[in-house]
């Protein structure tokens, strides 16, 4: 089994499967279209990725690493965010700010699957929720003007649900 | 924490992508970045849909509204009511590339301030405008624009050969036509010339005759025809002219069927797979049910107001395997002769149909062991006692619906208990 070397921005190295490294978008464009040889013992810089977050990202790599390629999804057709697998949701059951990073890596990384899966979950995290608590929950700041706010919310009294 | 900015927006757009309209109202009043990305994003802004708009100019009642339509040119779909006196400075004109959707009822709208809009609204997709006045008069004039997009319309209209003409040039690629009409031509070919990409027609008539029928296109997949003067009880109407394989929806409301009519539109279009009809008569009662055994794919049937041509005998049986009826009263023995009407059957509602707890016992004792799924609706003289027969004998029920007919808490309880696994809906 051929394995290959990624190095974090914090230089620590790591030695992965060939296979497993292939779930990321970005290594598999390094290795078959610009052409870096892997046996060169040489590793791939991965400079907006810190250890910690990359050795949580081989893990899920590594456990989804013989899924089947997901079907293309219809960008209108409504959306589940019911449907996460019980593994992902344990491995994702993570403070907010490693959520995030590990959020920020896999689109660094492009591992599609993977941000899909974390973008349900933070979804659900602002379902059913208000807009100050949505804040809280991010903890965001209120930085609209004065007034703004309530014209929004004038606005949102003239949406509704589209219907199919 | 400082997160979200931190955050591309491209990121923001995926996890967005993931809620409803209502939920995204909520997500853009929490800051200005969300506000931005929500607002910003067509597949976003796209889930929301603009309405309930009252009159646009009247400030003095409400002074806020102007505010609330700012943004107005970011929607793509938008529902007017009551719009009164849109001006043509206003954000109206705004409504542009972006729309898809457009409808409108009972809106007073000038034909210029419509017609310049409407020239904007390149990618419109669908429009409805359900008021009697019309902007196609003031585009006979001044056709110098397409909606190439537009897919479905519905309209009211006095002259319908002039509005096909008219659509013809505006909208050729048209593929459902929803239009009400007050006839005064019969020139009705014009529609296989002007649209010839129609595949679904409602039409909506008050004609003095049944001359349209053979003008009718022959490509059509979907074909509902509603006799709308509701002076005169039906127009007769013969169908037997009407040749179309392609067929696979027909509704016809309120006319009368002479003698073979009916019966020889089954056999020239063999391919109807949901047939409806309401308020409907026939020179001869037993056509009914011999014309529908004719149709070797028909799936869903719906019959309204029809009761006294259900069948008494069956000549043949028909592939019917979800039945509705609709203000029909039902007897035990129809029932019964329904079972053996339909081998097939697998689903049946009943609605506002007069028909007694005994019925429905009978009913389940014949249909009981086929049936997938049972909807009761307004049936008010229903009683509880079926309830005990749902529960004894579920068979392969996946589905039971009992709308407003009484039913006690009692019999909803039994009923819950004794159907697990059944999908219930009890009111």
């Amino acid at each position: 089994m051929s394995t290959i070397k990624l190095e974090t921005s914090d230089g620590v190295k790591f030695t992965v499967k060939t296979q497993v490294a292939k779930c990321s978008g970005t290594i598999r464009t390094m290795l078959e279209d610009i052409g870096i040889n892997p046996q060169d013992g040489e590793a791939i810089p991965l400079s907006n990725v810190h250890s910690t977050i990359l050795q949580k990202i081989l893990v899920w790599a590594e456990h989804h690493v013989d899924d089947p390629e997901p079907p293309r999804e219809d960008a209108d057709a409504a959306k589940r965010t019911d449907d996460i697998c019980s593994w992902d949701e344990d491995f994702l059951k993570v403070d907010q700010r490693t959520l995030f990073d590990v959020m920020l890596a896999a689109n660094y990384l492009d591992m599609k699957q993977l941000i899909a899966v974390c973008c349900k979950t933070v979804a659900n995290m602002i379902k059913g929720k208000t807009a100050d608590q949505i804040r809280r929950t991010f903890n965001i700041e209120n930085d609209f003007p004065p007034g703004e706010e309530d014209k929004i919310r004038l606005r949102n009294q003239f949406c509704e649900e589209r219907s199919r | 924490m400082d997160a979200s900015p931190a955050f591309p927006a491209k990121i923001w757009v995926k996890i967005f992508g993931n809620l409803s309209a209502f939920q995204l109202t909520r997500a853009r009043l929490v800051c200005r970045q969300w506000y931005g990305i929500v607002c910003g994003e067509p597949s976003l802004i796209g889930k929301f849909t603009i309405a309930r708009v009252e009159d646009f100019a009247d400030e003095e009642r409400n002074v806020n509204k102007p505010a609330a339509l700012e943004a107005m040119h970011r929607y793509v779909r938008v529902r007017l009511v009551n719009a009164i006196n849109i001006p043509l400075d206003t954000s109206w004109l705004a409504l542009g590339e972006n729309l898809t959707f457009l409808s409108m009822d009972a809106c007073c709208i000038g034909t210029d301030a419509l017609v310049e809009m409407l020239r904007r609204a390149v990618n419109l997709e669908s429009l409805r405008m359900n008021d009697r006045y019309c902007f196609l008069q003031k585009c006979q004039t001044a056709i110098n624009f397409k909606l190439e997009k537009m897919r479905n319309l519905d309209l009211r209209v006095e002259d319908l050969s002039e509005a096909l003409r008219v659509l013809g040039q505006i909208c050729s690629p048209l593929k459902t036509l929803k239009i009400m009409t007050i006839w005064n031509d019969e020139s009705l070919d014009k529609f296989r010339s002007y649209l010839p990409f129609l595949q679904c027609v409602t039409l909506d008539t008050t004609l003095p005759d049944d001359s349209f029928v053979k003008l009718l296109p022959t490509t059509l997949l979907h074909l509902s025809i509603t006799f709308a003067n509701v002076r005169e009880r039906y127009l007769p109407l013969d169908l037997s002219g009407y040749h179309n394989p392609n067929l696979k929806t027909l509704k016809l409301s309120r006319f009368h069927l002479p003698r073979e009519s009916f019966l020889q539109c089954c056999q020239h279009c063999p391919n109807i797979n949901n047939l409806s009809l309401g308020q409907c008569s026939f020179e001869d009662p037993t056509e009914m049910s011999t014309a529908i055994a004719l149709l070797p794919s028909l799936a869903t049937l719906t019959l309204l107001v029809m009761s006294e041509y259900l069948p008494v005998e069956c000549p043949a049986p028909w592939t019917v395997t979800e039945l509705a009826l609709y203000s029909c009263s039902v007897s035990e023995q129809a029932v019964t002769q329904l079972a053996r009407q339909c081998p097939q059957l697998a689903g049946i509602c009943f609605d506002r149909c007069a028909m007694t707890g005994s019925t429905v016992v009978a009913m389940w004792r014949q249909f009981g062991a086929r049936l997938k799924s049972v909807t009761l609706h307004d049936c008010r003289s229903l009683g509880c006692e079926f309830v005990d027969c749902f529960v004894e004998q579920r068979c392969q029920l996946e589905r039971l619906t009992v709308w407003n007919c009484r039913l006690d808490n009692a019999s909803k309880q039994r009923l819950r208990v004794g159907l697990g696994g059944v999908h219930l809906k009890l009111k």
